[in-house]
């Protein structure tokens, strides 16, 4: 059985800056991360037999590299292609690595999961070619292969700015970028951009890119249906109304062969879930976040919660967020005392605190709206894994069921593979629609193990911890 | 008069099909649910609907629950024309292998003692099991079959159950807790909630986990154990399984359901890794293709078990007009419960013998509770 | 350019030019060669030799390729070396491996009540 003083659960920011703190209190760390090398999704890059040169190469490149470079010191263990399939009594977290169901034992965890594209359906969304912002990107980034030759990216928000950049590095053509929010709207928050220049820097940085390419960026608009036999080749867009909801008359095609989607993302909170920490719902982010004190403590004694899983803030408050989850955890066990402790976590308090203020303020501009679900009907897939369809889980909610877990045994919604990550969300705001309640308000079922699917075999002969 | 014929406490499977069989029969039913329908056991059950296998028993299974088990089988049947809505119901039997001389022993024990009491039974080697079942490893030496066996999706039976029973003028409530059995001058004459008092004619307790402590309220012993089941179900996967392998059996869907631990006095519906690793390794072991499939689901949950491991059911003494049912496999028997139920209330008999099976063989017993009921017990995930 | 141009032609490598990759290896993909080059996943191989189609689904037969990209979603499902269900995104691709696109399991009988399984 592997022990460790602290573990961290996602090699991404959160959990990079934690495994940091965690050294430079004279902790040794052990991160756990389901991908083959460190960064999670923000700081994701192609493998050492890339040779790219600075026209591939992103702003967070050099930044991603350090923070790498400094992961291999040697308080640090990173063990990649690890997936925590379940976490069980005192700290104890079981691994599926090598083939293997191993056990490791641990005086503190960090839980920085990350998150993951939000689930948007409309007619046609599961053909090939339509895909994830964050999917297209990786494809292009990690691969420098393009997901599309001639691609549309739809959503809302500024997440398919650096999407749009790399597909662009990859050699991507972006017929279109349709934002669903007005620039007009984006007044009202102005307050919130004082003090943030660096993020104008960027925004104004992305926007020469898209210039420079000539990429038209519509406005108000949304996809309404992908339309395509085996793949998708046409993309249909419409304008909307304030409430997201598709103007009748306003319909435009464009001929692709990918579409990305880009509307925002839901967070990995299966883990903190299944430990017992309590979640809060969120209404702007319409997902169940960790809830976290201000030392990125749960309601846990002992395991914290860092990054995307405490609330949508990219990738600069991530770092902060790891950073002082990772000196809470090496205070929790006696490494650092309370004093400096808190000393060491003050700045970066304050800085989180100025971050999440722009970041809450892109959460309420860009949140999910009403009309968005207006796809959500009829053959359109609710299920993806399973094949449930939209008129299948309203019926079931007509005919009573109103929790997931009903909706899931009568239809099969959310027994499939994905272990209900990309319906879950989808099944509730059926239910809320159908019930008329929010969202917030729709039970939530409980967390089991596996986490993620597991081989059998290798379940058989799981080590005991 | 207000009220009802008959007031059932519990909605699973046993409470379901005493509703079925008791509105059929043209009784004036309510079914009072304290959360949702099968939330309790029979949410979380296996589903073998079966003669052949019986894991508590000594070898040879007992003639009367031979019978009643026989009985109910052929209701399963019924119940899949009469009820109308699909129950994932298939009888294509069932397999209870064994591993070695004793094991072979055992069940030729158990295959005559069902042959006698009229039930198809044989010991099946190992190379005539591979045609049965071509994916079950080599360790395994053979096998009882009990061809008329077969297994069902318990959740389907209990909501195929409730809209039968509604068809019938049943009356179903969820979310409605009962806090007590009302006996007045040593007969049950209804129940009271949270909020009101239902009167009826007759008190079924059919409670499950909740069942001793309420049967308590009418200063009614029942000693009841408690033993935690821990399921796990796999990814979808081409077809593997005909029969009912005790206790592995492929859905309609193509998911393998298998389990389960027996774990005596838990009470919490958790997933251990102890418990994992027990299941999977003895899964795994059986059917060898497993090992690349993978796990997706696991869930729990927690049997009410009478002290000899039979079912108790029927009248109570000192208290008329109240009848008990609590077992552990009240998958198989559900249906001949709720005929046996129905029989006692409109005609006082049964023409099932269940003699062996009354409350009164516990006289000396300690009473079994799990105090109050808990959030804890109750099927998660 | 017009509509047709530019856009997704099967068999034309979607791979960006000009930029260098790992030692380049043969896979086959349905009995057929495609090349693959070190650190390129299954679905990278794939999709760059214009395969869209990784699998097809049990209940309505409809064809999928990948969705998030990152191994949550599931959809990307192929069968390589005999292993079914693999994720395309997650699996990095190897020389000589034999990947086969694949029908999905499992069939859905009508449903009316409910099932954990």
């Amino acid at each position: 059985m592997l022990e460790t003083e602290i573990a961290i659960i996602g090699a991404g920011p959160a959990g990079m800056a934690a495994a940091l703190a965690a050294a430079e209190s004279g902790v040794a760390a052990t991160v756990c991360d389901e991908y083959p090398r460190p960064g999670g999704q923000f700081f994701k890059r192609a493998g050492g037999s890339f040779g790219l040169g600075p026209a591939h190469l992103g702003r967070e490149h050099e930044h991603g590299e350090r923070l790498r470079r400094a992961l291999t010191e040697d308080r640090i263990r990173v063990l990649s292609d690890t997936l925590v399939w379940g976490a069980f009594g005192e700290k104890v977290l079981m691994l599926y690595r090598e083939g293997r169901s191993e056990a490791l034992r641990a005086r503190a965890i960090v839980i920085a999961t990350g998150a993951y594209d939000r689930p948007v359906p409309f007619p046609g969304w599961t053909l090939p070619g339509v895909l994830s912002a964050g999917g297209a990107q990786t494809l292009a980034k990690t691969q420098w292969i393009k997901p599309g030759a001639r691609m549309l990216l739809t959503g809302a928000g500024p997440f398919v700015l650096p999407v749009a950049d790399s597909l662009l590095r990859a050699g991507v053509e972006i017929v279109a970028i349709v934002e669903a929010t007005r620039p007009r709207e984006w007044w009202r928050h102005a307050a919130a951009l004082w003090g943030q220049w660096p993020r104008f820097a960027e925004a104004s940085a992305y926007r020469r890119m898209l210039r420079a390419a000539r990429v038209p960026v519509l406005f108000g608009h949304k996809i309404v249906r992908a339309e395509g036999e085996e793949t998708v080749t046409g993309a249909v867009v419409a304008a909307v109304d304030k409430s997201w909801r598709a103007r009748p008359g306003t319909e435009r095609r464009f001929a692709v062969d990918a579409i990305a989607t880009g509307f925002g993302f839901l967070p990995n909170t299966e883990l903190p879930d299944s430990m017992g920490c309590t979640l809060r719902w969120d209404a702007h982010g319409q997902a169940w976040f960790a809830a976290v004190d201000d030392m990125m403590a749960t309601s846990q004694a002992g395991i914290y919660a860092a990054g995307e899983i405490t609330g949508i803030g990219g990738s600069v408050v991530a770092l902060d967020e790891g950073r002082i989850a990772g000196l809470s955890a090496a205070e929790h066990i006696g490494a650092l005392d309370p004093a400096r402790a808190a000393q060491l976590r003050a700045p970066v308090q304050a800085s989180r605190k100025h971050l999440q203020g722009f970041a809450d303020m892109l959460n309420v501009l860009f949140a999910p709206r009403p009309g968005l679900w207006q796809g959500l009907i009829g053959d359109t897939l609710a299920c993806r894994c399973e094949e449930v369809t939209a008129a299948e889980v309203r019926a079931c909610v007509r005919e009573g069921c109103s929790t997931p877990k009903e909706v899931k045994d009568w239809t099969r919604a959310g027994m499939g593979l994905c272990q209900g990550r990309i319906c879950r969300s989808l099944v509730v705001q059926a239910i809320a629609e159908e019930r008329r309640i929010a969202p917030g308000q729709v039970p939530r079922s409980s967390v089991r193990p596996p986490i993620k699917p597991v081989p059998m075999g290798a379940l058989a002969m799981s080590e005991m911890p | 008069m207000a009220g009802y014929d008959v007031c059932i406490i519990g909605g699973g499977l046993l409470g379901t099909a005493t509703a079925y069989y008791a509105a059929k029969a043209g009784l004036k039913v309510v079914v009072l649910e304290a959360r949702d329908l099968a939330a309790g056991a029979s949410g979380a059950a296996f589903g073998g609907v079966s003669v052949g296998i019986y894991s508590y028993s000594s070898t040879r299974v007992p003639p009367p629950y031979v019978s009643i088990s026989k009985a109910s089988l052929s209701l399963y049947h019924q119940c899949q024309e009469e009820l109308g809505a699909p129950l994932d119901f298939d009888a294509n039997g069932s397999l209870d292998p064994f591993y070695d001389e004793q094991g072979l022993a055992r069940g030729r024990e158990r295959a005559a003692g069902l042959v006698e009491c009229g039930v198809p039974c044989q010991v099946v080697m190992r190379e005539d099991l591979r045609e049965l079942e071509p994916a079950l490893s080599d360790a395994v030496a053979g096998a009882t079959h009990c061809p008329i066996d077969g297994h069902v999706t318990p959740m389907a039976m209990v909501c195929a159950l409730a809209k039968g029973a509604r068809s019938h003028g049943a009356e179903i409530r969820t979310s409605t807790p009962v806090e007590a059995i009302l006996v007045e001058r040593g007969r049950a004459v209804g129940v009271r909630t949270a909020v009101e008092t239902i009167s009826a004619g007759w008190v079924v307790n059919t409670a499950g986990l909740g069942a001793a402590g309420l049967a308590a309220t009418a200063n009614v012993a029942v000693p009841v154990d408690y033993s935690r089941g821990q399921m796990f179900v796999s990814e979808r996967i081409p077809p593997l399984l005909r029969t009912y392998v005790h206790n592995i059996k492929q859905t309609h869907a193509g998911t393998i359901v298998f389990g389960a631990t027996r774990e005596s006095g838990v009470t919490d519906v958790g997933t251990t890794v102890a418990g994992t690793k027990e299941i999977l390794a003895w899964a795994v072991r059986l059917l060898p293709a497993l090992a690349q499939v993978r796990l997706v689901r696991s869930w729990a949950g927690i049997r009410p078990v009478p002290p000899d491991g039979y079912p108790i059911i029927g009248p109570v003494e000192g208290v008329e007009r109240l009848l008990i049912s609590v077992m552990h496999r009240g998958v198989t028997l559900a249906p001949v419960i709720g005929e046996i139920m129905t029989e006692l209330i409109t005609t006082g008999r049964t023409k099932h013998n269940i003699e062996p099976y009354l409350l009164s063989r516990f006289a000396d017993a300690p009473a079994g509770s799990l105090g109050e009921v808990q959030e804890k017990f109750y099927v998660a995930g | 350019m017009s509509p047709a141009e530019g856009a997704h032609r099967p068999g034309h490598d979607a791979r960006t030019e000009g930029v260098r990759r790992g030692a380049a290896f043969a896979v086959t993909v349905d009995g057929k060669e495609v090349t693959g080059h070190e650190g390129e996943t299954v679905l990278g191989v794939l999709w760059a030799a214009g395969i869209r189609t990784l699998h097809v689904t049990a209940r309505t037969r409809q064809p999928r390729g990948f969705f998030c990209g990152m191994g949550v979603c599931f959809d990307c499902l192929v069968n390589v070396d005999g292993r079914h269900g693999v994720r395309a995104c997650m699996e990095l691709a190897r020389p000589g491996m034999v990947i086969r696109r694949q029908q999905d399991a499992g069939s859905f009988p009508p449903r009316g009540g409910g099932s954990h399984a």
